[in-house]
């Protein structure tokens, strides 16, 4: 996209030097040409998922959809460190986003993207997690992004439900996740990031262009814009969260809800085989430790038979005083 | 929120009474308790407002500053929003107790302000691409007791509508840089137009019913709860953001129910609040009652 | 729904529905209820087993890695790190005999050390800061668990004498109130667990 930037030439006494001012107009429509409008055959990104990939920490999963590069990390819950958080009656869940430095090419605005995506991943997940099983403890989970192309709340979702199966903590169900926005009425379904960028940096700005150029007489319909992101658990047909940005009709807002939902179920389908297939494998090793640990428990019967045999424990019996503090 | 204990027998009281269409104060679920508006009371500020909702107490100030506008959106200004949750409304808000609440209502807000449709950002405008009007919309919570977004949002639209902003005349001086020459005179302003500026609605699920508007103890009873940010534009209703809260999940027809009632509702206190700023405006010269404020 | 692997061992995802509840049917770990039907919470191998008259436990295990968070009534291991005349801090580093990877705070009150003469408990003479002990969970608090003592099988066991020396050889129990440094023959008072110490198992070997 094109970046003007004013500079300042410090040799001509304070004076600035500016470049093209005016570049909402022809910039919007340059870069909505150079994107490819969906057109009647969507190319399907199939996501690549994968659960358990790191050996320290115990739940860890790694999803990439497109361009996009998320890796999710959960931790066994520890205690509360925050003393007002205690008076809740259910755990707390606390998600740290974090960017690379390679991952984007915008850093100004990291900080605050990292604490609106923390805060809205722990929105989301709150609803999935049972988090009646570990009062007064807090869950981290830790999220981080290597690339970013679009869609980080959604990947993020997925990777986050993914690796909190993998760790072992309860969850009501499977949570799947995915974003759809709509722009001068074309609908896009896990947008790009050069998509998301025409909605968020220029905000819809053609959208108000758009209106006036137009007859002035007729007050048409503004033009609407928006995304949709929504998080969803299939069994009961529960949404989890769904967040909308933009301005949407209600009747927009249904039609790209249920767009979401229908992306969701099909994911639910693939990450079901990815942990399907990571739990045969698990439980393979299981049994072969469980076999070797058999065998450990047979000799250690055998020492205790012996020890038993020879009498060791009326031995220690004997030369050692009673503790005189335990009850009879 | 507000920590509010609860017994479990007090939950079902007020479970069986939203049941009933009968809240315990006697509201039904689409009733609002009763606001107290009034806006001007801070002197050094542009624009102020302060909004009273039952237990609820907000005071927003508005100061302007001159900026240079993003270069992607040459023809914008900026809006900053900033909540501070004053130690005064609950002891759970001392030190930095406050500050996750005061970060979700402000990305809350900024969510919804976020589109030039809700928020014509051109007004703020002085020349494009080299200055800009810059707005610092401060929001204290001086009591919380429950329903923060609508109450924030109220406030906030009171506020903006009450903004001065001094009239700035231009001048060209060489090497194209332009001088702004600010109205020193107090009654030589424009005002923002605020008919699109949206409201946040919380619709609270508890049971099988929605309801809005709700207070600290059927917050507390509630699981999910759905904050929709309800712009009017040409008489009709539009969304401009929305999220859930509260931990619980909900199931797509419900929230299609919540929606519903959240954007009828919208539509009602965006007609209210126009009529009742209206009203305030007029009462000028001799009829103009003198400042409440915190006496009352 | 669930998928069928070797052995007739029956995989499940959370969120799948295992099976209807009824009277001699009791929810496990890894299960919650719904609607009048047991679905799974974790992902793994799905088990029914019979306990007592007519009653089956359904449970879901994972298989691997177990996620383990000391529950009241388990038997932990603990270290102790600080000692006040009140109570002792500890630091649960293993739940029954599962390794844990990041320690839990453990609360040891003057109360629960022993059975008898509670009151009159010097916790200097039970306990001493890096020893490791047995104990029983008996509750959680906001922010460590409160652990006792107060049986023979719980106490130290494993202990190291107090003066500073290059060898550290662990102390043997002389009694079930004194522990003796096999170097320096010095005894020190403890609260022992009786159990059968690990050295005597090595030497028969």
């Amino acid at each position: 996209m094109l970046r003007v930037t004013q500079t300042k030439n410090a040799l001509l006494d304070g004076a600035t030097i500016a470049e093209d001012l005016y570049t909402t107009p022809k910039d919007c429509e340059e870069g909505f040409e150079s994107l490819e409008l969906p057109g009647k055959n969507p190319k399907k990104l199939s996501p690549l998922l994968r659960a358990g990939v790191l050996t320290t920490v115990r739940g860890s999963a790694y999803m990439e959809y497109g361009n996009t590069k998320v890796m999710a990390i959960v931790a066994p819950p520890h205690e509360l460190m925050r003393a007002t958080a205690r008076r809740m009656n259910m755990g707390v869940i606390n998600c740290f986003v974090n960017f690379a430095a390679f991952a984007t090419g915008e850093l100004e605005s990291v900080p605050e993207r990292e604490k609106h995506l923390g805060s809205m991943l722990s929105k989301a997940l709150e609803p999935v997690v049972c988090r009646t099983e570990f009062l007064n403890f807090q869950l981290d989970i830790r999220v981080l992004i290597l690339d970013d192309d679009g869609c980080l709340l959604s990947t993020a979702i997925n990777c986050c439900g993914v690796a909190l199966v993998e760790c072992g903590i309860s969850t009501y169900d499977l949570v799947t996740a995915s974003t759809a926005c709509i722009y001068r009425d074309n609908v896009f379904l896990n947008p790009t990031a050069k998509e998301e960028e025409l909605l968020r940096k220029h905000r819809g700005g053609h959208a108000l262009a758009g209106s006036e150029n137009s007859s002035s007489t007729t007050t048409g319909a503004p033009q609407e814009h928006g995304l949709i992101t929504t998080a969803s658990m299939d069994t009961f047909d529960q949404l989890a969260q769904c967040q909308q940005c933009g301005y949407l009709s209600p009747g927009t807002y249904v039609k790209l809800l249920d767009y979401t939902l229908a992306i969701n179920k099909s994911l639910r389908q693939i990450i079901r085989r990815v942990l399907t297939a990571r739990i045969k494998e698990q439980h393979e090793l299981d049994v072969r430790e469980k076999a070797e640990s058999a065998l450990e428990d047979q000799r250690l019967a055998e020492i205790i038979e012996r020890l038993g045999r020879q009498g060791l424990d009326e031995f220690i019996q004997s030369t050692i005083k009673e503790d005189p503090f335990v009850k009879r | 929120m507000a920590y509010v204990a609860l017994s479990e027998a007090e939950k079902t009281f007020i479970l069986h009474g939203v049941e009933e269409d009968f809240r315990c104060d006697g509201r039904s679920r689409r009733d609002y308790r009763p606001m107290e508006l009034e806006t001007g009371l801070v002197s050094n500020a542009s624009g102020s407002a302060r909004l009273r909702l039952a237990n609820t107490d907000i005071l927003v100030g508005i100061k302007t500053e001159i900026d240079v506008p993003d270069p992607l959106t040459p023809e914008f200004g900026k809006l900053e929003f900033f909540v501070d949750c004053s130690a005064n409304a609950t002891p759970e808000f001392e030190g930095r107790g406050g500050s996750d609440l005061a970060q979700e209502l402000v990305l809350a807000l900024e969510n919804a302000y976020e589109s030039p449709l809700a928020f014509d950002y051109r007004t703020l405008c002085l020349i494009p691409g080299q200055q800009c009007w810059k707005l610092y919309i401060d929001i204290l919570i001086l009591e919380c007791g429950g329903n923060l977004h609508d109450a924030v949002s109220l406030a906030a639209k009171a506020a903006l509508h009450n903004t001065k902003l001094p009239r700035v005349t231009a001048s060209l001086l060489d090497a194209g840089v332009t001088d702004l020459i600010i109205s020193d005179n107090p009654y030589d302003c424009t005002r923002l137009t605020i008919d699109t500026v949206p409201l946040l609605v919380t619709v609270c699920k508890i049971g099988d019913y929605c309801l809005v508007d709700p207070s600290a103890e059927e917050e507390a009873c509630s699981t999910v709860s759905i904050v929709v940010s309800v712009s009017m534009r040409n008489g009709e209703a539009f969304l401009s953001g929305s999220h859930m809260t509260g931990g619980g999940a909900m199931h797509r027809d419900t929230m299609r129910n919540c929606l519903n009632l959240g954007l009828s509702i919208g539509e009602q206190l965006n007609t209210l609040l126009a009529k009742v700023l209206k009203q305030e405006e007029e009462r000028v010269g001799p009829k103009r009652p003198k400042t409440v404020g915190f006496l009352k | 729904m669930s998928s069928e692997g070797d052995e007739n061992t029956v995989v499940c995802l959370p969120g799948e529905r295992l099976c209807r509840v009824e009277d001699n049917v009791v929810l496990g770990i890894g299960t919650y209820e719904q609607n009048g039907y047991i679905y799974a919470s974790k992902s793994g191998v799905v088990n029914i087993e019979e306990s007592g008259e007519n009653c089956q436990v359904v449970s879901v295990h994972k298989p691997g890695f177990h996620l383990t968070i000391p529950a009241t009534g388990d038997v932990v291991t603990a270290r102790v790190l600080v000692t006040t005349p009140k109570f002792a801090k500890c630091a649960i580093f293993c739940v029954r005999n599962v390794l844990l990877e990041s320690s839990y705070r453990g609360l040891l009150r003057k109360e629960d050390v022993r059975e008898t003469e509670k009151d009159r408990v010097d916790i200097y003479k039970s306990f001493k800061p890096g020893d490791v002990i047995l104990a029983r969970v008996i509750n959680q608090m906001e922010q460590s668990f409160l652990i006792t003592t107060a049986e023979t099988e719980l106490g130290v066991v494993v202990a190291y004498a107090s003066d500073a020396r290059k060898t550290r050889v662990p102390m043997v129990p002389v009694g079930w109130s004194e522990m003796q440094c096999p170097l320096t023959t010095i005894k020190e008072p403890r609260k022992v667990a009786k159990v059968l110490p690990e050295s005597s198992i090595n030497i028969i070997k």
